[in-house]
């Protein structure tokens, strides 16, 4: 039987109501800065995956193994719907929850359908580019939103610049040279490339501050580029 | 050169005003190697994070190929009266029994197990595209099955570089392919210190050293690490539950 329960509390000035409502929560936002209401339709538990996303470290790497879990049943429906080899179901399922890991990490995962119907239709745009073949496999239907977000903060004649030059760079070359950048400077980069903040590589990494992090970053960074440009 | 790249950083984390993103874009409009620094800090993100979703997409692989799916949410059924539900249940769960003390009979030891890990993850040791380096040589001679010279070659890599994961990971397979178990639990005991690695089976792979080796008391060491494996999630978890399922 459905059972409804409405629980309203201040949160640092916000007010947040919660609707239980049979299997789903309903999560009402009034923020004081702006007034603007968030809905959210989500279980229990994909609510708990999510703030597992947002977390660093081991809790985070736990919820992107339970995302990838929870609708690994997507790559058979995209062998017998799609008509897609298993292999083939498998990178397109794999870059959806990659995909899906970026947005929720940057919040534009807003919770207005259930989980489940999102990282579908993901899964569904990105099974139909393929069979499209606008994009292949080995060029990755996954194309990371760091960069394409990073390069939308700059106006039209500034990015288009720096995409040229982006173009021009020998990727092969640059992932060599990151081999052998030394194992800390690699390690630290990897975590940057993931989205981990530099406190959070802080506590990773076992570093004091984050502006230790920040320094040594920017160090390996430039190590990197002293590399890159000898070849 | 990293006052660029501070400045760069700084701006792509969002840190200028209006007025200091227009001067940053005409730098970029204007100063063809203040461009190029740009484009280089964008491009070696996207390298390093090209990197890291392929370490995920291998340990996605891991897990879908450990649970073939079956971890995954079933689409809910629609709800019927079953009127020969106890029946049904009765049935299915004798042939369950019997399907599952089949299965118990033809089930690998652990040491099978461990071998058929081995061969299924480090048959070959994976080479970087791109100009041949010492690393590259050290893991073409394990790929041609040379596992003494291999061996020789990486703890050659590990005296210049003690700080190469990667370096003592091999060190410690091309030994137990040798095999020397002695000198692979060394340096899988070594590998566990590399605590801020993406993906280390530093762990798992002592257990499975520990069970090619079988020794007096060598299975019962390994049981707790397969156990830690599970416990703090680390790399190489579904292999872990496997062998555990098969104890």
């Amino acid at each position: 039987m459905l059972t409804q329960l409405v629980v309203t509390r201040e949160q640092e000035g916000n007010k947040v109501a919660t609707i239980f409502f049979g299997p789903y929560r309903f999560i009402i936002l009034q923020t004081q800065s702006q007034a603007v209401n968030s809905n959210t339709l989500l279980h229990a538990d994909e609510r708990e995956i999510i703030d597992g996303l947002l977390e660093p470290g081991s809790i985070r790497r736990k919820s992107e193994e339970q995302l990838f879990n929870r609708f690994a049943y997507f790559i058979k429906e995209g062998m017998h719907k799609q008509g897609l080899l298993q292999e083939q179901a498998f990178d397109v399922y794999a870059d959806t929850v990659l995909s899906a890991i970026d947005k929720i990490r940057s919040g534009s995962f807003e919770g207005r359908s259930s989980l489940k119907t999102w990282i579908y239709q993901i899964f569904h745009n990105k099974c139909v580019d393929l069979i499209r073949k606008n994009t292949t496999i080995k060029s990755s239907i996954h194309k990371t939103a760091s960069i394409t977000d990073l390069l939308s903060q700059l106006s039209d004649s500034a990015k288009s610049i720096v995409q040229q030059l982006c173009d021009q760079t020998d990727a092969a070359v640059l992932r060599q040279k990151l081999s052998e950048v030394g194992e800390n400077c690699r390690q630290m980069l990897l975590h940057w490339a993931d989205g981990s903040s530099d406190k959070e590589i802080a506590e990773l990494m076992g570093y004091k501050t984050a502006d230790v992090v920040k320094t040594s970053r920017l160090r390996c960074l430039d190590k990197l580029r002293q590399l890159y440009k000898q070849t | 050169m990293e006052d660029h790249m501070q400045y760069i950083d700084d701006f792509f984390q969002g840190k200028f005003s209006p007025e200091e993103v227009k001067v940053f874009e005409e730098k970029i409009n204007n100063d063809p190697a203040f461009a190029a620094n740009v484009a280089f800090y964008l491009s070696a993100k996207q390298s390093a994070r090209d990197v890291v979703d392929e370490e995920k997409k291998k340990r996605y692989r891991e897990l879908y190929s450990a649970t073939n799916g079956h971890q995954s949410e079933e689409q809910p059924g629609k709800v019927r009266r079953m009127y020969y539900a106890s029946r049904v249940a009765l049935v299915a769960a004798i042939v369950a029994a019997i399907v599952v003390t089949i299965i118990n009979l033809q089930s690998d030891s652990p040491q099978a197990l461990a071998n058929n890990y081995i061969n299924k993850n480090y048959k070959e040791l994976s080479v970087t595209m791109g100009k041949e380096t010492d690393m590259q040589r050290a893991a073409n001679l394990y790929n041609e099955g040379k596992y003494k010279e291999a061996l020789a070659a990486f703890q050659d890599l590990i005296q210049l570089d003690s700080s190469s994961f990667q370096a003592v990971q091999y060190a410690g397979m091309s030994a137990l392919r040798i095999p020397d178990y002695d000198k692979a639990l060394h340096y899988f005991r070594q590998l566990e210190s590399f605590r801020a690695q993406f993906a280390n089976p530093a762990v798992l792979l002592q257990a499975v050293t520990l069970l090619k080796r079988n020794h007096e008391g060598d299975k019962k060491q390994a049981k707790p690490l397969l156990q830690r494996v599970i416990n703090e999630n680390l790399d190489g978890k579904p292999t872990a539950e496997k062998l555990l399922r098969e104890w």
